[in-house]
């Protein structure tokens, strides 16, 4: 399938989220009932966004949180439980029964970074978890990954080694590295 | 009956009765604007349940019409279906409980008892597998644009980023994403 006036798949998806200005989106909104390309490329994107948005609500897969998303996801069930670390220091931490989501706080300088790469090891080799290319704000003063607690509640008693290497914009890296002490058991009292 | 113009699909479908409508044409015309009023519906409401009910309701509107003569213009079904689509859209929130209990009856006498599955279907768990084989960067894009609803310049300014940049992951993850789902369906799309 073809558009006849080779509509852009960029300007489908600026269209499907709102970005065009209300002459272009209303006569894209028009196109869409002429245009099966068009249609079926944006009932795709929509597809796309029912599931995304499913993939969050049952907690599928950890999130990188922003502050605006921190607060998206307290809307539901209230305040998240978090976790901070600092470069070089070691936490207790653990998932009680009811938390939703769990948040791991890894403070750090972010002056001049634009990406991290976090990754997991542990003393009983359980985990085997690598964030690659995490989006970095360096106005920020620690990068924030919210983990589902279905996913905490299910890891044994483990001592957790995470390695951070920020990189900013000229390549150059530096490592961090910070601990955590899982309880199986649930999260500190 | 797939190669019929839109005008002649409705003269067909106008030729039918109410105790024996054109089955095949009526058929035809849900296969036909089934997918573009669901487009239409996800980019506006974001809501996939909201979507397949624009898409029921759309669909039962238009061929009650057809069956009626009351499309004068049959050459211009397109934009009759569109028009129908705005109003219906426009009353959704006035009139909501009364649309559902219209909309159940309405489904029931009006659309054709051989109607192909409609509906898109329901958000597909794959996904989140799809999602988990993204870089961090892009999923982050994608679950602000589409969990959090943000465009491009909001989540720019959440990342640290530019506009630009953002559409550009969003472009990539999107393309990543329609590609890992391709392959789970077997290349089907």
């Amino acid at each position: 399938m073809k558009c006849p006036d080779s509509i852009s798949q960029e300007r489908l998806i600026a269209y499907y989220h709102g970005e065009l200005d209300d002459t272009a989106a209303d006569a894209l909104d028009e196109h869409l009932f002429g245009c099966d390309a068009c249609a079926d490329f944006v009932a795709r994107l929509g597809e796309l966004e029912a599931g995304v948005r499913r993939a969050v609500a049952e907690r599928a897969l950890p999130l990188v949180l922003t502050e605006a998303l921190r607060r998206d996801l307290e809307k539901p069930g209230g305040p998240l439980r978090e976790f901070s670390i600092e470069p070089g220091g070691v936490t207790p931490c653990g998932a009680a029964a009811d938390d939703g989501w769990v948040v791991l706080n890894l403070e750090a300088d972010l002056k001049g970074i634009v990406a991290a790469t976090v990754k997991f090891t542990d003393d009983q080799k359980v985990l085997d978890i690598v964030h690659q290319d995490v989006p970095v704000d360096e106005r920020a003063s620690k990068v924030s990954i919210a983990y589902p607690g279905a996913l905490l509640r299910a890891l044994p008693d483990l001592i957790v080694e995470i390695r951070v290497v920020l990189e900013s914009a000229n390549g150059e890296q530096q490592e961090l590295e910070y601990g955590m002490e899982h309880s199986a058991s649930g999260p500190p009292a | 009956m797939a190669q019929m113009d839109n005008a002649a699909l409705a003269a067909r479908i106008r030729g039918g009765t109410s105790t024996a409508p054109d089955g095949a044409a009526e058929e035809a015309f849900c296969q036909r604007f089934s997918r573009r009023i669901f487009a239409y519906g996800m980019r506006h409401l974001h809501d996939y349940d909201g979507a397949n009910d624009l898409v029921q309701e759309v669909l039962s509107r238009v061929l009650a019409s057809l069956r009626d003569g009351a499309v004068t213009d049959p050459g211009k079904l397109e934009s009759f279906v569109f028009g129908t689509c705005k109003f219906v859209l426009r009353n959704e929130q006035r009139t909501h409980r009364r649309r559902q209990e219209k909309l159940e009856t309405m489904v029931r006498e009006a659309l054709p008892p051989e109607s192909p599955a409609m509906l898109s279907p329901s958000p597909d768990p794959r996904l989140a597998e799809c999602l988990a084989g993204l870089k961090e960067r892009a999923r982050t894009v994608l679950v602000l644009g589409f969990y959090g609803e943000r465009s491009a310049p909001e989540i720019a300014s959440e990342l640290g980023l530019t506009p630009g940049n953002v559409r550009v992951v969003r472009h990539r993850a999107l393309a990543q994403l329609l590609e890992c789902m391709n392959a789970r369906k077997g290349g089907l799309r």
